[in-house]
């Protein structure tokens, strides 16, 4: 057994140090109070609300009643799904259910890094979507992710030194393709192929390749959507850790997708030019 | 020790576990940043329910359980986050020796299943019991002794190929 142990002591020696601290962990804990108190908070003065509503409602009449609503609610998981399903121009081939909130983890240089538990989203849509759909006579599922990162948490991730004007210049492997595109506004739009970085202590042999996109915005914002494939699919990858070619029919979003998704006005709330 | 946990005792615990943590979730999910983001859930999970263990041995296991079940949960995905790196690298790191033998392990626990990997963890590297094992990961004795079995095997023909 302790050969064993010795074993292991040199796989977890490779982990190097943690990032983890105990200031980040009790940061994280108090936010988590915050927000569990807010909706408690919110829950309580809901239920007022809607007490005295219908108190008054009841005595002199619904100024409301013809069915016109105050300010846009939040949308329901299932209605998210929809209007994300509508985004993606999926028409009648494929189901979109959501998968809770998952904001996007990305590569430094690349996109800013946020630390554990600091990633931070403020976008109408944004999560995880499963799609699901009939290819070859069997269901293939994709995941994709949307998320924008406000400026603050922009500086977060890049320690205080923002994106990086030009993305594409950042890859030094041509196998990215990387686009960057300067579109009205100030915006600027850059989609490039993402897959799992060929560095050393990385003991998974799948690379999983697809295209992936941001969409900064001149606030400092910046929107990310980014596909995640089946680590199971062996379309993607060789047996040897080798790359094969993308296989079109497997993912769900080309170049002209992704960008399409990216430019949708529904991702973005009203103060950044969004729909929402 | 059947001391109530009051937040000095909490702050301490978390300041002296979660190297030993991450080292642990770097063995069962093989990402540094996936094993970071594996300690942070547990550790907040255990600083908000802290209060409610009464005793040192509790929270340890508490935290065990919550890191081994996060990881779990996460390999029930069909799919799997994004790796990130540090630094995007200018070409593959050569491996050293002692690096290399670590890479093989890592990539030999890598083809383990979620649950074989869990139970070779805790048996190997956290010293636990069968018994202690079982009931962490809520499994019959039987079956963590046929996962380790397995495992430890899978672990062998795996390094014996990777040295070849």
């Amino acid at each position: 057994m302790s050969d064993i142990r010795r074993l292991l002591e040199h796989a977890a020696d490779g982990g190097g140090p943690s990032l983890v601290t105990t200031e980040s962990v009790y940061a994280e804990a108090a936010r988590v109070r915050r927000r569990r108190r807010a909706v408690a908070g919110a829950a309580a003065a809901a239920v007022a609300v809607a007490v005295t509503a219908g108190v008054l409602t009841g005595r002199v009449g619904s100024p409301f009643r013809d069915g016109a609503e105050v300010a846009a609610r939040p949308l329901t998981p299932p209605e998210r799904a929809r209007e994300f399903a509508v985004l993606l121009r999926l028409g009648g081939g494929g189901t979109v259910e959501p998968d809770g909130h998952t904001p996007v983890r990305v590569v430094p240089g690349t996109e800013p890094r946020q630390a554990p538990g600091e990633v931070r989203s403020s976008g109408p849509l944004d999560g995880t979507y499963v799609v699901s759909r009939q290819v070859r006579g069997g269901t293939v599922r994709n995941a994709v992710t949307v998320t924008l990162l406000d400026p603050a948490a922009v500086r977060a991730g890049t320690a205080g030194r923002g994106l990086p004007a030009d993305l594409c210049a950042r890859f030094r492997d041509a196998s990215a393709e990387c686009r960057r595109e300067e579109l009205p506004g100030g915006r600027v739009l850059t989609v490039w192929v993402a897959g799992d970085p060929p560095a050393a202590g990385r003991p998974w042999p799948s690379r999983e390749y697809a295209y992936r996109g941001r969409l900064a915005l001149p606030d400092g914002s910046v929107l990310i959507a980014e596909e995640a494939i089946d680590s199971m699919a062996s379309a993607f990858t060789t047996g040897n850790g080798g790359v094969s070619s993308i296989d079109r029919q497997r993912t769900l979003l080309d170049r002209a997708g992704i960008r399409a998704l990216l430019l949708s006005p529904e991702l973005l709330p009203p103060h950044l030019g969004g729909k929402r | 020790m059947t001391r109530t946990y009051d937040d000095a005792a909490l702050h301490e615990f978390v300041e002296a576990r979660r190297t030993a943590l991450f080292r642990t979730a770097y063995l069962l999910c093989g990402d540094r940043d996936e094993a970071d983001d594996l300690v942070q859930t547990t550790l907040v999970k255990v600083v908000l329910s802290g209060r409610r263990h009464t005793r040192f041995g509790n929270l340890d296991a508490y935290a065990r359980k919550t890191l081994v079940n996060t990881f779990i949960a996460s390999r029930r995905r069909f799919w799997r986050r994004e790796h990130s790196c540090a630094e995007l690298p200018d070409r593959p790191e050569l491996p050293a020796p002692d690096r290399e033998t670590g890479l093989v392990i890592r990539a030999a626990l890598g083809r383990l299943s979620a649950q074989q990997r869990a139970v070779v963890v805790l048996r190997y590297w956290e010293d636990l019991s069968i018994a202690e094992t079982a009931g962490l990961l809520g499994m019959r004795e039987n079956t963590v002794k046929s996962h380790a079995a397995r495992g430890l095997s899978a672990l062998r023909d795996q390094m014996r190929e990777g040295f070849v």
